[in-house]
């Protein structure tokens, strides 16, 4: 259940990588057709996220201390000292920054260059950012794993 | 400067994830050096990352609801090319002193 628990974190952050990034291609083609797939996509990464953040912190409140006692007593505690701290903390701003996309998705995005640009700065945000705290948590497991390993 | 075409909603609460984003990068670092600090977030609910998340939260909200109702009901005036400036550089600037921070930390040892 625990590993389910995490491995939903991992997975809703995916999908909310993969729907950041429709919208900014969706953005560079905004026209009458798909302005409104473009503000419920963006109201659903809103929501990804929220669901994301939620989900990961009560793994992280509930269930991961006992991981940070190996990791921290392993040949990898760089996992948690530099990855899982910033993680945890860059992850409160893109948790904004998403809340933040369906409100600038509102503006006119067909008739306002600054309108579209501005979702596409917040998109590329989410998405550069989501890649780099996904990978993140990938060197955390790893930092577990090496930790648990028979030496 | 006033020439915008974004809503009062978006300049508001724009302004309102830069300056949050800053400031919570600004938290993490208070925390982490002062004990009193992280002693009294972590008193106030289960973990101090959720007291840290919650005044995200609500610095966000707060700070966007006032700008949005400033200037007479019309909202804060800034011009567009300077709200995405904001936004972005402020965004990064609150994940850079994370990093920042915690790599020092880290090589600090």
């Amino acid at each position: 259940m625990t590993l389910a628990v995490l491995m939903l974190h991992a997975l809703l952050g995916m999908f909310f990588i993969l729907a950041a990034g429709f919208v900014f291609v969706d953005t560079i083609n905004a026209r009458e057709e798909n302005l409104a797939r473009i503000r419920l996509f963006s109201k659903a990464v809103a929501a990804l996220m929220w669901v994301t953040y939620l989900v990961g912190g009560y793994w992280y409140v509930v269930h991961y201390a006992p991981e940070k006692g190996y990791i921290l007593k392993g040949p990898w505690p760089f996992a948690h000292d530099f990855f899982m701290e910033t993680k945890e903390h860059v992850l409160m701003g893109l948790l904004l920054l998403a809340t933040f996309l369906p409100i600038a998705a509102g503006n006119d995005l067909l008739g306002s260059k600054p309108a579209r640009r501005l979702v596409q700065w917040v998109t590329a945000l989410l998405v550069i950012t989501g890649v780099g705290v996904e990978g993140a948590g990938a060197i955390i497991s790893m930092g577990a794993k090496v930790a648990m390993l028979p030496k | 400067m006033s020439d915008s075409t974004f809503n009062s909603s978006t300049r508001a609460y724009g302004l309102s994830l830069a300056v949050t984003s800053v400031v919570s990068g600004l938290l993490v670092v208070l925390k982490e050096l002062n004990e009193g600090v992280l002693t009294f977030m972590k008193a106030i609910t289960v973990h101090h990352w959720v007291t840290h998340g919650l005044f995200d939260v609500a610095i966000f909200l707060i700070i966007g609801a006032v700008l949005s109702k400033s200037n007479q009901g019309q909202g804060v005036k800034i011009d567009d090319e300077c709200l995405i400036k904001a936004v972005t550089v402020g965004f990064l600037l609150g994940c850079g002193i994370v990093a920042a921070f915690y790599l020092y930390d880290t090589l600090k040892g």
